[in-house]
């Protein structure tokens, strides 16, 4: 008993789950494009749950042909949307990507993407790891 | 004299505007006619700008359901696309009505743009360099129109649903 109980361990350990890469995104909200729009908008808490500094390197998605970082920025008045080529989560930190801020940018859908329809991100670390994770497109009304 | 304003600044002597030729997302004529008669919350975005343009005309949509009751005048809440080349009439029609059927969505050449924008001091730049899905760069302030047509306040951003709320019965 005591040895199926390390081996479950073991291989709990080498299955590399999302939580061994040490991130998480949290309330992951990705809307639905609106009618007639090739561009959206999708809103997490990225936490690091690691003893190291993590960096995200690029996101895609099958469901469109472009993902990117960006974040809106209000100066002397003028809003601007700048893209930011690489993420970096604090060790033990977290980064929120929220409306008016940080924010997931999501271009031209290869099919037309309706509410709860399933969305898929591969996010790409720094370090070569990649992390898939999915959620169902929201209505924005 | 009305009260003091907390979110906005309203102009010590309101500015009449001059005329400017724009289309509506019904495909109507929206000119300075347009702005007469009813109090007009104006915002500048474009339909590709899925942050902080939402967001806003989210805003200004609360708190004009919030105010139903409570103000005489509920001021229209009108988009003007800063991006016409993307925004055709039917797609600034599909974005502005799947916020609020009584959102109005207008643009027209830049030409007929600068005319109204220049009045009011907003600035507005497409970032055509970025390729297909350029961001255009734009004012973020709401400016409110009195019934005779006039730039009468201006909310700066950033803005939030408490803001109109609570200055909007001040002024209208």
């Amino acid at each position: 008993m005591k040895k199926f109980y390390l081996l479950f361990l073991l291989i709990l350990f080498a299955c590399g789950t999302k939580e061994s890469k040490g991130i998480i995104f949290d309330n992951l909200l990705i809307y639905a494009p609106l009618s007639g729009n090739s561009v959206t908008v999708g809103y997490t808490n990225i936490i690091n749950q690691s003893n190291n500094n993590i960096t995200i390197a690029s996101i895609a998605s099958p469901q469109f042909n472009n993902v990117e970082i960006h974040e809106t920025v209000i100066k002397d008045g003028i809003t601007r949307m700048i893209e930011i080529k690489r993420l970096m989560i604090p060790k033990n930190g977290s980064i929120i990507l929220q409306r008016g801020g940080k924010h997931l940018m999501l271009f031209d859908p290869i099919l037309a993407i309706k509410k709860d329809q399933k969305i898929d991100l591969e996010v790409l670390l720094s370090n070569n790891d990649k992390i898939t994770i999915s959620v169902s497109a929201t209505s924005r009304f | 004299m009305s009260e003091k304003t907390q979110f906005s600044t309203v102009l010590d002597k309101p500015i009449p505007l001059s005329d400017f030729s724009l289309i509506d997302n019904n495909g109507s004529i929206f000119n300075i006619e347009s702005l007469k008669e009813k109090w007009s919350l104006l915002f500048f975005g474009y339909t590709h700008c899925p942050d902080i343009c939402p967001l806003t005309l989210h805003q200004l949509s609360q708190a004009n359901k919030e105010l139903k009751s409570t103000v005489k005048y509920l001021p229209n809440i009108i988009m003007v696309s800063v991006d016409p080349d993307r925004d055709t009439t039917e797609i600034l029609d599909k974005y502005v009505t799947s916020f609020n059927e009584n959102v109005i969505g207008a643009t027209g050449s830049i030409t007929e743009i600068k005319k109204l924008t220049g009045q009011l001091g907003i600035f507005f730049k497409a970032n055509k360099d970025e390729g297909k899905n350029y961001s255009v760069n734009h004012s973020a302030a709401v400016i409110l129109i009195n019934k005779e047509a006039e730039f009468h306040a201006i909310f700066s951003a950033p803005h939030s649903i408490d803001q109109f709320i609570k200055d909007l019965p001040k002024i209208l």
